[in-house]
C-alpha cells in the first residue's frame, strides 16, 4: 500500500510524514525523545500511561498521546512545552504514589524505566491524596515472581501474552486503584514461560526468581549472540557476571525476533553450568572409561583412525545439525580429503531429508526459500505437519501477531497438538501423515478451477505429468484420501484461491508422524502453482529441526552432497571442489539408513560421532543399538556422558550452545553469528578446533579457519531465495484413508520445553516440564477416569510403561504427548513402533 | 452470609497441585445444559469474535442473577478467550456479579440527586433490618443490598430498585414497610408451597 506523505508541523518546523503513521514513530525518527512506559512497538497502540503526550497547536488544542495518534494532514504539535512537562510529571507522581519505592534494594535498580523518568522529570513535591495499597508478593508459580506493589499496570505483560504469545495466561482484573495483573482464580501461571512479560516489564513488578538480585545491572556484562536451541535464529542478549549468565533477554528492535524469546532461549542456559559437564577427555582402558590428558586422548583417536584405515574398514563420521558452519565444513573436509572416507553426514534432524531429497537446489548455492519478511507479508499461511509452538517458537509468535494484529489467515493442517489453534483461523485435524493427500487435493482443486494456472507451469520439467496425475484427485477422492469432508477441501481451496500472498510452512522435527519428503514435495508444487499465476505470490518455508539443520547441508555435511549441494557422485562437481581442496574422495557415502545393514554385513570400522547420541536421540527406524554395537571403535564429542558416550573408546568434552563461535544458517536462510558469550566450565575446545588438531596429528592438516571460511564462501552462495525449486513428476492416485478413532495417538515430537537430550539437563526446563509424564487433554483424562498427577499404565502393541499423567490444555483431544528422546535413557520403555504412528491405551494404575 | 468475592472464586477451585493448571479435571461443573444451549445458540446466531462477550455475560446474568466461574469459563471457551480475559471484563463492570444475588436484590441509587436526598439513610435502614452489609446476600439468599449509580429516577429521589420494581420518594419508614410486604408475600408463598407439597 503506497503511503501518502503529508505535511505536519513539529516544534515550528514543517516536515513530511506518512499519513496514518503513529505520531510517536515520526517523532522518534526525528530524534525527539518521547518518554513511554506502556508503549511497545510489537504491540497494537494502547495509550495507557499518558507519558508520550505532546501539545496540539492546530486550533484544536489539548494534549495528544503520540503512541496512539495517527498523523493527519495539517497537524501542528509542540513536543517540549511547560504544559507537556507538567503533565508528564503529574502522571509520574500518580504512578509512584501507588508504587513501593524501595529503589536502592530493588532488583531492577539502575535498570528501571520509572526510575529513569522520575529522575528526568523530578520527584513529587506533594503527596497524592491516597495511601499506597498494600498487596503481598505473588510467589505461587515456577520461575516468575509478581510484586503487585511495584506494578504500574501498564499492561505490557498482559498484552504481550495475548497479542504476541497467543496465550493470555494473565489479565488485568478490577479497575482504578484496585486494578491488578492476575491469573485465572489466582492459580499458578499456566503458560509457555517465554519470559516476554518479565523482559518487557518497565519496573520491578515481574522478576525472574533465580536471577541473583545482588548483582546490579551495572556489574553485568551484556553480549549478544544467536540462540542455538532451534533454527529460528533468535538474537539473545546475555547478562553475565563473573562468567555466569544471570539473565537472558533480547533487543526489541533486532531482527529476526524483536526481543522475543521462548522458554529454552530464556531459561535453558543453566545447562552450561551443569556439574555433570565433562571437562576432561576420557579413554577406554581395560574396558573402563578413565580421565586422561588431551595429548593421550588425541593420540588414541589417531591410533583408532589409522587402525581402521589399515584394515580398510569404513570410517563413518556423523556430525550434528547443531554444529556451526565452520565446524561442519571442517569435518566433512577432513573426511573427504584427510581421512579419505566419503562416509560423513549429519545426524537425523527434521527437515534434512526433505532438503536433500524433496527439492532441487542449484549447485553452488545454499538451500533457498522464503524468510520472515514473506511470512509476515503473507495473507494466508498454511502450516503443515506440526505446531511451530513446540518446535519453532519464533515462527509461532509471528503467526500469532499476524493473526491478531494484521488479520493474517493462519490455517493449520496436522494431526498433533500445540497452542496455535487458539489464534488460527482454521485447524484441519488430519490423520497422522495425511498432509500430502490434503495438499495434492488442494493443487488439483486449484487447477480444476483455473486451468490457466496449470498452463503457467508448462515450462517446468515434469509439470505436465504432474498435472495429468492430478486428474485422479477429484474432490471426493481427495477428501476421502485426506479423511476430511469435501466442504473442508473446498473451503481451504477457496481460501488459497482468494489470497494474493501465500506462504506454506512445513514443520520439520524428529517424531512428527508422516513423510516429510512427500509433504515437502507436495507443498513445493502447490506453492509454485500459485506463484506462477499472474499477480500472486507464494513461498515455502521448511523449518529445520535443529539450530543449523540448513547450514550443515549447505556446507556439505551430507553423505550425498559436497558443499553447495554439489552431488558427491558427480565427477565434474568433484573436480570443481578438488581445485580448492587438492583431492576429493568419490561419493556418495553411507546414509544413516545404510548403517544398520553395514553393521550387520561388513561392520563399521570407526564410528566418529560429533554431538550425536544415537542410543538416546535417534528414531527407532535407524536401529541405533545395532549400529553402535556393530562399530569396532567409537569416538564421540560430547558435553555430557550420554548413553552412547558410555560405550565409546574416546570421549572428547566440547563447548556447546552459547560457548561457541562461528555462524549458523537460520530457517530463513540468513547467516547469523555465534559469539562465544559464555566461557565453558573448563578450557575445552569446540568441535572444529578439535578436528583441526586431530587432522594435524594425522599428518593431514586442515587449512586455517580463515582459509577454510574463504573456501566455503567460494563454494557456497548463501541467502539465495529461489535457489531451491520444486521437482515435478506424477503423483500417485489417491488412496482412501481411514479415520482411526478410539485409542490415543502417541505424540513424541518435540515439546516446547524439551527439544532433545540437552534440555533434559536444564533444571529450569525440567521444573517447567518433567520428563516422565504423559500429557493428556482434560476430556481424554476424564473419559479414562484419570486425574492429573496419577500414575497411569500406558500400553501400545510394542510394550507397556508407567507414566505420570498431566492435564495440559494445549493437548488436543485424541492425542497424548510424551517428552521425546527420554525413552532410551531408562526413564521410559519404548512405546513406539519404528517409523509408524503409534496408538496407545491408557488406564489408571492400581 | 457470603462476601462478594470469595463465593464464586473458591467454590469450584480445582485442586491446583501442579503448575499446569487444573490437574483434576472435574467435568464442567454446575452449569446447566439449558444455559449451555442458550450460550451456544447465541454464539451460533451471532457469528463474530470477542465483541460478543458482554451480550453473552448479560445473557448468563439474566438467567442466573450472577456469573459463576463455570459460566465465565464456558463463555471464554465459546469465544476462544482465556478465562482471565473474561474475568477482567466481569470485574471491571459493577453490573456483573460474581456471587449469587438475593431473590430480592435491592439496588439503592446513590446518584447525585438521591444522595443529597439522604439515600445513605435507606442503606443504613436496610442494613439494620436485613442484618447484612452492602454487597452481601442474606444467608437464606432472599435479600441482597447493592449501592448503584444513577438509575435515572431522579424525580423520585431517593429511589431504589427491588429487582426490576422502582420505589421512589423513600425514607426509613417506607423502606421498613416495603420489606414487611415482601416478607409477608414470601411467607404466604412458602405456606402455599408446603400445602401444595402436602396435598
Amino acid at each position: 500500500m503506497p503511503e501518502r506523505l503529508v505535511t505536519i508541523k513539529v516544534d515550528g518546523k514543517e516536515i513530511e510524514a506518512p499519513e496514518g503513521e503513529l505520531l510517536i514513530r515520526v517523532l522518534r525518527d526525528l530524534g525527539i525523545r518521547v518518554p513511554t512506559l506502556c508503549h511497545d512497538e510489537r504491540l497494537t497502540p494502547y495509550g495507557g500511561c499518558r507519558l508520550c503526550v505532546v501539545e496540539r497547536k492546530d486550533g484544536r488544542g489539548g494534549l495528544l498521546p503520540t503512541c496512539s495518534t495517527p498523523v493527519l494532514p495539517g497537524m501542528a504539535i509542540l513536543t517540549d512545552t511547560e504544559e507537556v512537562r507538567e503533565s508528564r510529571k503529574r502522571q509520574l507522581q500518580l504512578l509512584i504514589a501507588n508504587h513501593r519505592m524501595e529503589c536502592p534494594v530493588c532488583d531492577r535498580r539502575g535498570d528501571c524505566r520509572l526510575q529513569d523518568l522520575v529522575y528526568e522529570y523530578g520527584a513529587p513535591e506533594d503527596h497524592a491524596p491516597f495511601e499506597m495499597i498494600r498487596r503481598p508478593i505473588v510467589d505461587n508459580s515456577p520461575v516468575i515472581l509478581r510484586d503487585p506493589e511495584k506494578c504500574i499496570v501498564c499492561g505490557k505483560c498482559v498484552r504481550l501474552c495475548e497479542e504476541v504469545q497467543g496465550v493470555a495466561a494473565i489479565g488485568i482484573v478490577n479497575r482504578g486503584l484496585d486494578a491488578v495483573v492476575a491469573t485465572h482464580l489466582d492459580q499458578p501461571l499456566d503458560c509457555e514461560f517465554c519470559g516476554q512479560c518479565v523482559n518487557a516489564c518497565p519496573v520491578g513488578a515481574l522478576i525472574l526468581k533465580n536471577e541473583p538480585s545482588f548483582v546490579p545491572v551495572w556489574l553485568r556484562e551484556e553480549r549478544t549472540t544467536t540462540c542455538s536451541y532451534c533454527s529460528c535464529g533468535c538474537q539473545i542478549t546475555t547478562q553475565a557476571h563473573e562468567d555466569n549468565v544471570v539473565k537472558v533477554g533480547g533487543d526489541e528492535t533486532a531482527e529476526p525476533n524483536m526481543g522475543k524469546l521462548c522458554a529454552k532461549g530464556w531459561l535453558g542456559w543453566d545447562v552450561l553450568g551443569n556439574e555433570a559437564r565433562l571437562t576432561k577427555p576420557l579413554v577406554r582402558r581395560k574396558g573402563k572409561l578413565v580421565e586422561t590428558t588431551w595429548d593421550e586422548a588425541l593420540d588414541e583417536a589417531v591410533r583408532l583412525i589409522k587402525k581402521a584405515q589399515d584394515t580398510a574398514a569404513d570410517i563413518v563420521g556423523i556430525g550434528s545439525p547443531r554444529m556451526t558452519n565452520g565446524d561442519a565444513y571442517a569435518m566433512q573436509r577432513l573426511w573427504r580429503v584427510g581421512i579419505g572416507s566419503p562416509h560423513v553426514t549429519a545426524g537425523p534432524s527434521g527437515g534434512l531429508q526433505a532438503m536433500s531429497d524433496a527439492f532441487l537446489t542449484e549447485p553452488g548455492k545454499a538451500f533457498g526459500t522464503v524468510g520472515f519478511k514473506e511470512l509476515r507479508d503473507a495473507e494466508l499461511v498454511l502450516v503443515l505437519r506440526g505446531d511451530p509452538t513446540r518446535t519453532h517458537p519464533l515462527v509461532k509468535t509471528e503467526l500469532v501477531q499476524g493473526a491478531k494484529q494484521r488479520g493474517q489467515q493462519v490455517v493449520l493442517a496436522h494431526s498433533l497438538s500445540g497452542g496455535l489453534e487458539k489464534s488460527a483461523a482454521k485447524h484441519f485435524v488430519l490423520q497422522p501423515g495425511g498432509e500430502p493427500a490434503l495438499v495434492n487435493g488442494l493443487s488439483a482443486r486449484i487447477v480444476e478451477r483455473a486451468p490457466a494456472m496449470g498452463d503457467a507451469l508448462s515450462s517446468r520439467e515434469g509439470s505436465s505429468a504432474w498435472l495429468d496425475s492430478l486428474k485422479a484427485w477429484t474432490l471426493e477422492t481427495s477428501a476421502s484420501a485426506a479423511c476430511l469432508e469435501t466442504k473442508d477441501i473446498e473451503e481451504l481451496a477457496d481460501m488459497l484461491t482468494r489470497a494474493r500472498r501465500v506462504v506454506v510452512v512445513v514443520v520439520g522435527a524428529l517424531g512428527l508422524p508422516g513423510d516429510e519428503i512427500e509433504t515437502a514435495r507436495a507443498a513445493s508444487r502447490l506453492v509454485e502453482l500459485i506463484d506462477a499465476s499472474e499477480g500472486r505470490s507464494a513461498g515455502l518455508m521448511l523449518l529445520g529441526g535443529r539450530a543449523n539443520a540448513r547450514g550443515v547441508i549447505d556446507v556439505g555435511l551430507h553423505h550425498a552432497f559436497l558443499p553447495g549441494y554439489r552431488p558427491a557422485s558427480d565427477g565434474a562437481h568433484r573436480a570443481d571442489v578438488a581445485e580448492l581442496w587438492g583431492s576429493v574422495v568419490e561419493g556418495p557415502g553411507h546414509s544413516l539408513d545404510d548403517l544398520v545393514d553395514l553393521s550387520r554385513k561388513k561392520g563399521i570400522g570407526l564410528l566418529y560421532l560429533v554431538g550425536q547420541d544415537p542410543l538416546a536421540g535417534w528414531p527407532r527406524s535407524l536401529s541405533a543399538e545395532e549400529v553402535v554395537a556393530g562399530a569396532d571403535s567409537i569416538i564421540v564429542h560430547e558435553a555430557f556422558l550420554t548413553p552412547t558416550a558410555r560405550k565409546a573408546d574416546v570421549v572428547f568434552p566440547v563447548a556447546i550452545l552459547a560457548e561457541r563461535r562461528g555462524s549458523l544458517i537460520g530457517l530463513d536462510g540468513v547467516e547469523r553469528t555465534l559469539n562465544a558469550v559464555v566461557q565453558p566450565p573448563a578450557p575445552i575446545p569446540q568441535d572444529g578446533d578439535l578436528l583441526t588438531e586431530l587432522a594435524r596429528r594425522l599428518g593431514k592438516p586442515l587449512p586455517s579457519s580463515e582459509e577454510m571460511d574463504a573456501e566455503l564462501r567460494k563454494l557456497v552462495t548463501f541467502g539465495h531465495a529461489g535457489a531451491t525449486r520444486a521437482v515435478f513428476d506424477a503423483v500417485e492416485a489417491p488412496v482412501a484413508g481411514e479415520r482411526k478413532n478410539g485409542a490415543l495417538l502417541l505424540d513424541v515430537s518435540p515439546t516446547l520445553f524439551h527439544s532433545g537430550t540437552t534440555t533434559h539437563r536444564s533444571r529450569n526446563l525440567c521444573e517447567l516440564a518433567p520428563l516422565v509424564a504423559l500429557r493428556l487433554s482434560a476430556e481424554d483424562a476424564a473419559a479414562h477416569g484419570v486425574r492429573g498427577g496419577e500414575l497411569i499404565r500406558v500400553s501400545s502393541d510394542v510394550g507397556e510403561t508407567l507414566l505420570r499423567a498431566r492435564i495440559d490444555r494445549t493437548v488436543r483431544k485424541g492425542t497424548a504427548v510424551a517428552v521425546p528422546s527420554s525413552r532410551r535413557d531408562g526413564t521410559a520403555t519404548p512405546l513406539e513402533r519404528a517409523g509408524d504412528q503409534t496408538r496407545i491405551q491408557i488406564r489408571r494404575s492400581e | 452470609m457470603k462476601s462478594a468475592d470469595t463465593a464464586s472464586q473458591s467454590g469450584n477451585l480445582m485442586s491446583a497441585s501442579g503448575y499446569f493448571g487444573p490437574e483434576a479435571s472435574e467435568p464442567q461443573g454446575e452449569l446447566d445444559a439449558e444455559l449451555r444451549e442458550q450460550i451456544d445458540a447465541y454464539a451460533a446466531e451471532h457469528p463474530g469474535g470477542q465483541e460478543r462477550l458482554i451480550p453473552l455475560l448479560h445473557l448468563v446474568q439474566a438467567r442466573l442473577g450472577w456469573l459463576p466461574v463455570e459460566a465465565q469459563e464456558y463463555v471464554a471457551d465459546t469465544l476462544g478467550m482465556s478465562p482471565i480475559q473474561v474475568f477482567g471484563v466481569v470485574s471491571f463492570y459493577h453490573f456483573f456479579a460474581t456471587s449469587p444475588r438475593g431473590k430480592y436484590q435491592i439496588k439503592v441509587c446513590t446518584g447525585t440527586a438521591c444522595f443529597v436526598r439522604r439515600a445513605m439513610d435507606l442503606i443504613e435502614e436496610l442494613e439494620k433490618q436485613l442484618e447484612i452489609k452492602v454487597g452481601e446476600v442474606s444467608e437464606d439468599h432472599k435479600f441482597g443490598i447493592e449501592q448503584v449509580r444513577c438509575i435515572g429516577a431522579c424525580g423520585l429521589a431517593p429511589a431504589m430498585l427491588v429487582n426490576d420494581q422502582v420505589y421512589g420518594n423513600l425514607d426509613k419508614k417506607k423502606v421498613r414497610s416495603i420489606l414487611r410486604k415482601i416478607k409477608k408475600a414470601e411467607a404466604a408463598e412458602a405456606a402455599g408451597a408446603e400445602e401444595g407439597a402436602a396435598s
